[in-house]
């Protein structure tokens, strides 16, 4: 099982107040201009009127990246689209890497101040058919998501949980290191 | 395409679940999107397969984006795949989800939530017409996503293309208190009847249907169908019977038509055959070639209801006789609804706690008392038509305990939940409101419908949605959807003047223009008045002038504290409107047309909700800055002033006289227009309409300058047309029309004129060199 459609999130910061989000337009514009980042940029979405939604949203090809308030937790959520090459977890590991450089980016623009908790994410299948939210689909991609936190958190202990939730919403486990880890350090 | 690498697949897994009709429709469909990319299918042929499945491109899918400063190409891994005409296979495109009367069920929601999660952006959209559309998809999972929707009984076919497309209901039907019967069942016959049906497959342009269940309120707005049919009863033999008035040729659009009553008094029996009918005659006569005449309305005006109806009528006696056109009728009372015998909450007290406030505001605006005595309708405001996939989810399940379990799009992209027991009413405000969906105000002032605009529609001239957005926001700051005397005024904005927002029937309409200042675009919004939504939205509001977008949120708080302070004992505001008259109103609101200067204010240079500069390179070809003339926008400006003073010579009373003359000023106007044109050729050029009209054939039409990129020629036919009828009996309708015309042909003289500016066209001699240059690109 090698689902092709996935998403991860990392959460702000608690002390993270963006008073206005349009902010996040602007910034995400000027990247598509400047091609800031790796990818096919495409677009900006603005849901910042739905609560409880995705915010303002930075479409590319192959990823959509959002501002997102899903589940009221604020945070950056980013979704793939196009299958990656590699295995699972090579392809889990890529997007993580492309989420990280978009987080990183976002935190060093002086326009807006954003701060990522890099020492937990979400990993949400995005595929009910090769990925259902069940146990065994679960056990599935519980390995190869411990083999990824091993190298981004080494020397921690983490912990793979699967996030107890609506049997028809999407498998989400959570990924957490027992220490907290700036982004940047993660990136590095 | 389907996950085969991976073993299963939704096609082998749904493959009992789905009909097998829709199977192989799908199955079919991928055939042809593998055969496109194979290049074995012509890209033209495979667009209009695709958008027969609702399957539509969006935004900046020919692979260009102006990033503010240029059009930037956009590097896709494979830019010569396409799936149309100039669209890249690998861009985003939009799904539009048909829903016959706007129902749903709550496993359909389920779906609905999985696939917007799975494909698109967690984001599920309701349109002006009860349909569904999800944004941002890439082509290789259309045939799952469609597989999926089938498997719960819904189908995407003729959702777009030349077709009959939804057929819409009062949302209320069944439970409303003024309606003569209930049309769900009808309408779902009528939408299951022509899908797909062999004499719909051949019209020039679409079809669309409503069904309404009384005269007097607007939820059905059959008066802007091309077919709408007002339930309506009869004694026919001695016998009281249900059945339908009907409407044909209504529409909005860039030309706006109220339809024609075509029947008095349609039995049941009668609804399919007679419909056929004129379907038939509309795909046999109906123009095929120039798209932008090609809606029924256009045919019925040509013909004229009477020969119209003679037509029908001898077509209708030739239709071999069909079972399906009534086999269904002795089943219809298997549409009601049973709604749960008890209140969930019996017997419990529900504590709203602080909520106790909110909760009496909700009620007091979002919830309908049913006919049914006991029972309430309740309304869901959402946001520009939007609520997210996790909010789609968890509302199924409020649907499968509050309701017999199935809820309503309505056309003011809400969702209506019905057969709620009064009773219940707290226990369910707290269960929306842990979802984010208890908003009050429905139906508000503050409960703006936009189309999609320049978010995403290829067409979009203005950020509709980002306007929608921002007047929410600041209306809402004034509590004016509490205020009962706004109760009645509705906004609209759409995109640009194909109307998809329906502004034409709103209290207060907008709809995207642009136009040029200095060297710069500014993105406008025409303010459009006087539209009424009651009566089966019976009348269509007029343009009263262009206003920057930066400043339309400032001209509706204008509008509507005029309307608070001067308006007399219950007066509406359409009515207040027609009694200070547009005229007065149009100089009131003229201070708020002013633009700063670039290096003053840049604001006004971008659009809602956009930080890039604004232009319309992504409408249209690329721009490039040029220098400024101004004779051609004197011309213009005038032209725009005699089209005013046409547009009120039809409201004066008594109207004798004034219609025929007010067709004569909307020619004026576009002979004025297109004067100021001639101008760039011909400094001297004659006042003499014959002139002008050759003149302008030979310089403007011949050499396509005047073409708008999508439009091509229609607006310049408006002239032509105008001018050779220009001796023919005026009725009232032709003169209406002749002035929308006139409005569209001054817009594109705007656009024109831009256009040249840009391309250095300002001089007789520039004019010559840019034909020089064209003939040699030609050769
Ligand atoms: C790709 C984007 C779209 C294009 C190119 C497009 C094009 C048009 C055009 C050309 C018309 C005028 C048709 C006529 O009366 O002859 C029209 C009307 C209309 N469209 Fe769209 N449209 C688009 C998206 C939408 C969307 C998203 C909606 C929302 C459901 C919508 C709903 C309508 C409605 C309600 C009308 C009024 C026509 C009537 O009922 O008579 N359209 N559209
Ligand atoms: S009104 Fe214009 S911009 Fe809006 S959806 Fe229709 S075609 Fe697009």
């Amino acid at each position: 099982m090698n689902p092709e459609r996935f998403c991860v999130k990392f959460f702000a910061t608690p002390d993270t107040q963006v008073e206005n989000e349009a902010i996040f337009i602007d910034i995400f514009q000027d990247w598509i201009k400047h091609r800031k980042l790796d990818g096919v940029l495409l677009d900006v979405a603005d849901y910042s009127h739905v609560p409880s939604g995705p915010g303002v949203m930075l479409v590319a090809y192959e990823t959509n990246y959002a501002m997102d308030h899903g589940d009221g937790q604020f945070g950056l959520y980013a979704q793939r689209k196009v299958a990656a090459e590699g295995s699972q977890q090579e392809r889990i590991l890529s997007l993580l890497k492309s989420t990280i450089a978009f987080g990183k980016l976002l935190e060093s623009d002086s326009r807006v101040d954003v701060k990522l908790e890099g020492h937990k994410f979400l990993y949400i299948s995005n595929d009910r058919l090769n990925a259902p939210n069940t146990d065994e689909a679960f056990a599935a991609v519980k390995g190869d998501l411990e083999a990824i936190a091993t190298q981004l958190y080494p020397h921690q202990t983490v912990t793979v949980t699967r996030l107890e939730n609506d049997p028809r919403a999407r498998l989400t486990a959570v990924v957490e290191a027992q220490t907290p880890v700036s982004l940047e350090a993660l990136a590095a | 395409m389907t996950t085969e690498q991976q073993g299963v697949t939704w096609k082998q897994v749904l493959a009992d679940k789905m009909p097998a009709h829709l199977a192989e429709e799908i199955d079919t469909f991928e055939n042809q999107m593998a055969l496109r990319m194979q290049d074995k299918l012509d890209e033209k042929v495979f667009a209009e397969l695709r958008l027969r499945r609702g399957a539509y491109g969006q935004r900046y899918d020919n692979g260009y984006r102006h990033d503010g400063e240029r059009s930037q190409a956009i590097p896709f891994p494979q830019p010569e795949l396409t799936k149309g005409p100039d669209t890249k296979w690998q861009a985003p495109g939009m799904q539009r989800i048909k829903l016959p009367y706007g129902g749903m069920t709550a496993e359909q929601m389920d779906v609905l939530a999985d696939i917007a999660e799975e494909y698109s952006d967690c984001i599920i959209h309701i349109t002006t017409r009860q349909d569904i559309q999800l944004h941002f998809l890439r082509m290789e999972d259309i045939p799952d996503m469609h597989r999926r929707l089938a498997s719960v009984g819904i189908t995407t076919r003729e959702a777009c293309g030349n077709s009959v497309r939804n057929v819409t209901a009062c949302p209320l039907a069944g439970v409303c208190r003024d309606e003569v019967f209930d049309v769900t069942g009808y309408a779902n016959e009528t939408a299951q009847y022509f899908l797909g049906h062999k004499d719909v497959q051949d019209f020039g342009r679409k079809f669309k249907i409503a069904f309404s269940g009384c005269q007097q309120h607007p939820c059905g707005l059959t008066s802007m169908h091309d077919l709408g049919l007002i339930a309506k009863k009869a004694v026919v033999d001695g016998e009281e019977k249900e059945g339908f008035e009907m409407y044909v040729g209504g529409g909005l659009g860039a030309v706006p038509f109220l339809a024609k009553l075509f029947d008095e008094f349609v039995l049941p029996e009668e609804l399919l055959p007679l419909s056929q009918a004129i379907a038939r005659v509309y795909a046999r006569l109906g123009e095929k070639k120039n798209r932008n005449k090609a809606r029924i309305k256009f045919l019925v005006s040509k013909l004229g209801i009477d020969e119209f109806r003679r037509l029908v009528k001898e077509e209708r006696k030739t239709i071999e006789n069909d079972p399906e056109w009534t086999n269904w009728l002795n089943n219809i009372r298997s549409y009601e609804e049973k709604p749960a015998p008890e209140p969930l909450t019996k017997g419990e007290s529900i504590d709203l706690g602080d909520a106790a406030n909110d909760f009496q505001r909700w009620k007091e605006s979002n919830v309908y008392y049913q006919r049914q005595a006991g029972f309430v309708s309740v309304t869901l405001a959402l946001p520009l038509g939007d609520l997210t996939a996790q909010q789609m989810r968890d509302l199924s399940n409020i649907v499968r305990k509050f309701t017999p379990g199935a809820a309503r799009t309505t056309v003011e992209q809400n969702i209506l939940l019905r057969w709620i027991h009064e009773a219940d009413l707290p226990a369910l405000y707290l269960a929306l409101k842990a979802i984010s969906l208890h908003e009050a105000g429905a139906e508000s002032i503050i409960d703006i419908t936009a189309c999609p605009g320049t978010d995403t529609c290829k067409l979009g001239i203005s950020s509709s949605r980002g306007l929608a957005a921002e007047l929410r926001q600041r209306l809402a700051e004034k509590e004016w959807q509490y205020d009962v005397s706004l109760r009645d005024i509705r906004i609209k904005a759409s995109g640009c003047f194909n109307s998809c927002s329906q502004h034409t029937v709103a209290e207060i309409g907008f709809y995207g223009a642009s136009r040029l200042v200095g060297q710069r675009r500014v993105p406008h919004f025409q303010l459009v008045l006087g539209g009424e939504w009651g009566n089966n939205a019976a009348q269509y509001g007029q343009g009263l002038g262009v206003i920057p977008s930066k400043r339309v949120p400032d001209v509706v708080e204008f509008l509507i504290d005029m309307y608070l302070s001067e308006r007399q004992d219950g007066e509406k505001f359409s009515a207040f409107v027609h009694r200070i008259g547009k005229k007065t109103i149009r100089e009131r609101v003229k201070p708020f047309a002013a633009i700063p200067d670039y290096e003053t204010n840049k604001e006004f240079y971008r659009d809602w909700a956009d930080s890039r500069e604004y232009t319309i390179g992504d409408i249209g070809i690329g721009e490039c800055a040029g220098e400024v003339v101004t004779l051609t926008d004197f011309g213009v400006a005038k032209a725009e002033s005699i089209y005013f003073d046409a547009t009120l010579l039809l409201e004066e009373q008594p109207m004798n006289g004034n219609v025929k003359a007010a067709a004569d000023k909307a020619l004026e106007a576009m002979l004025k227009a297109a004067h100021g044109l001639l101008k760039v050729c011909d400094i001297d050029i004659s006042e003499d309409p014959a002139v002008i009209v050759q003149s302008f054939r030979t310089n403007f039409y011949d050499t396509r300058l005047f073409f708008d990129p999508f439009a091509k020629g229609k607006f310049a036919s408006y002239l032509f047309k105008g001018y050779e009828q220009r001796d023919e009996v005026i009725t009232l309708d032709r003169a209406r029309e002749i002035i929308e015309e006139s409005r569209l042909f001054i817009e594109a003289a705007h656009e024109c004129n831009a256009r040249m500016l840009q391309s250095g066209i300002t001089s007789p001699a520039g004019f010559k060199k840019w034909l020089v240059d064209r003939e040699m690109q030609t050769v």
